[in-house]
């Protein structure tokens, strides 16, 4: 057991490491982009076009298939950064604080498209943009702790330091994620309670929620495309003086 | 794991626990006020001033919709299954506003115990499905 | 299909919604797509006139 632990954490340690990193990571970035685009036009056709109307709200629910997936990956991408923090200041891997600030802007773009597109559905059906409840409430201020990541980032020079004190906030910042969650179920909000819970099955029909699914997919799998190339650009970035990333571009 | 990262870990986790910590006890002063709207019973209970604002909501009883012919007003009941309370309103409804479904209406309370509602909001359930399925589940019950 | 297309585009009424909301999904996913190529470009002009 110790054995294994000891093989995955070496094989981490060395992936991890920049100059092997950049290597590899670009065998799979296109890979990733391209599986992304399929996912997610297979998904939003199928959502958009195919997929029934609803008994209620008729054809303005569709927009569930981009509200649902960023709202998704805005909470998720968070639970990643702080993950991310946590491996930066316990073992001080510099692969980790190099991938915190790469997703942060990623996951600040999705939180910014779910509050966005669930404003636009807002309208129609409830009959307002914004209502300040919990639900909603709740997801602009991990709007503005996405905000606050990136801003002290940019606002310490040294980048180790920066790393260090992003990861703590991010640490912090993590309370707010069962806030979201949670919402729904705590107080009276005018947001529907969740369609999707590990408990029961889906309140929702098989031929709505497989493309939705799709979405989902889709969106982790643009998630993960930007994020390489994010942090590809940050890792010859702090590393252009080294003789690796010279080898690579000067020939 | 090296006792330096021991300590790390060890501090990481005492910060989560105190974010953890000052986010409950926040959200916790704050719970009366997170709620959006009050229910027809917490209203009924206690005296509230003529002018003041509020928000309520529950379930709109089925049949008690009484539309004007001649203008936009109309008027309803909100129910929570216990207490009541009759809604007055005029302008637009939401698509969603139907009987049986959610809503919550923005108004003051009148002295005669009904609302004067200023905007009505439509909330929806956490439901979808397709009109036939819908019509199937209709029959059965 | 193509009569269908109108249908397709209004969506009851609705169509400016969701369509707004997809042309915005799309909109902000190139922006950060764009912005990395973007860098990785600038980055090896100064890699190589370093």
């Amino acid at each position: 057991m110790i054995r294994v632990w000891n093989v995955t954490k070496r094989w981490f340690i060395e992936m991890g490491s920049p100059p092997l990193f950049y290597r590899w990571s670009s065998k799979i970035t296109s890979w990733l982009g391209i599986l992304a685009i399929i996912f997610l036009s297979v998904g939003l056709f199928w959502g958009l076009l195919i997929a029934p109307t609803d008994y209620k709200q008729g054809d303005v629910y569709r927009i569930l298939y981009v509200h649902v997936p960023s709202a998704i990956l805005g909470q998720s991408i968070f639970m990643f950064m702080a993950a991310c923090g946590l491996i930066n200041v316990v073992w001080r891997a510099k692969i980790s604080g190099m991938m915190l600030k790469s997703a942060a802007p990623i996951g600040m773009s999705f939180t910014l498209i779910a509050l966005v597109t669930g404003s636009v559905w807002g309208k129609p059906t409830w009959g307002t943009w914004w209502v300040w409840d919990a639900r909603l409430t709740s997801t602009l201020i991990l709007l503005f702790i996405y905000a606050a990541l990136i801003g002290l980032y940019s606002s310490i020079e040294d980048k180790t330091k920066a790393d260090r004190a992003v990861s703590i906030l991010s640490i912090v910042g993590l309370a707010i994620i069962p806030v979201i969650k949670k919402s729904v179920d705590w107080w009276q909000t005018l947001h529907q309670p969740s369609t999707f819970t590990l408990t029961s099955s889906p309140s929702m029909s098989p031929e709505m929620y497989q493309p939705l699914l799709l979405c989902v997919i889709g969106f982790y799998l643009i998630f993960a495309f930007a994020l390489t190339l994010n942090l590809r650009n940050e890792v010859i970035d702090r590393e252009r003086s080294k003789n690796w990333v010279k080898q690579i571009f000067v020939n | 794991m090296n006792p330096l990262r021991k300590q790390r870990l060890y501090a990481l986790i005492a910060v989560l626990i105190g974010s953890l910590l000052a986010t409950w006890l926040v959200v916790s002063a704050l719970s009366e006020n997170m709620n959006l709207f009050y229910s027809p019973s917490e209203i009924l209970g206690v005296d509230i001033d003529e002018n003041v604002i509020i928000r309520a909501g529950g379930m709109v009883k089925q049949g008690s919709i009484e539309k004007s012919k001649d203008s936009l007003s109309v008027r309803f009941t909100v129910t929570d299954y216990q207490n009541e309370l009759i809604i007055n309103y005029e302008g637009i409804l939401p698509d969603l506003f139907d009987e049986n479904a959610g809503v919550v209406v923005r108004g003051n309370l009148k002295t005669d115990g009904t609302f004067k509602a200023i905007e009505v909001l439509a909330k929806h359930d956490e439901n979808y499905m397709p009109p036939e399925v819908a019509k199937l589940i209709e029959v059965k019950e | 299909m193509l009569e269908n297309f109108n249908d397709l585009l209004y969506m009851d009424g609705n169509g400016l919604f969701v369509w707004f909301c997809m042309a915005f999904v799309i909109l902000v996913l190139s922006l950060n797509i764009l912005y990395a190529i973007k860098k990785k470009r600038k980055l090896i002009k100064l890699i190589r006139s370093s």
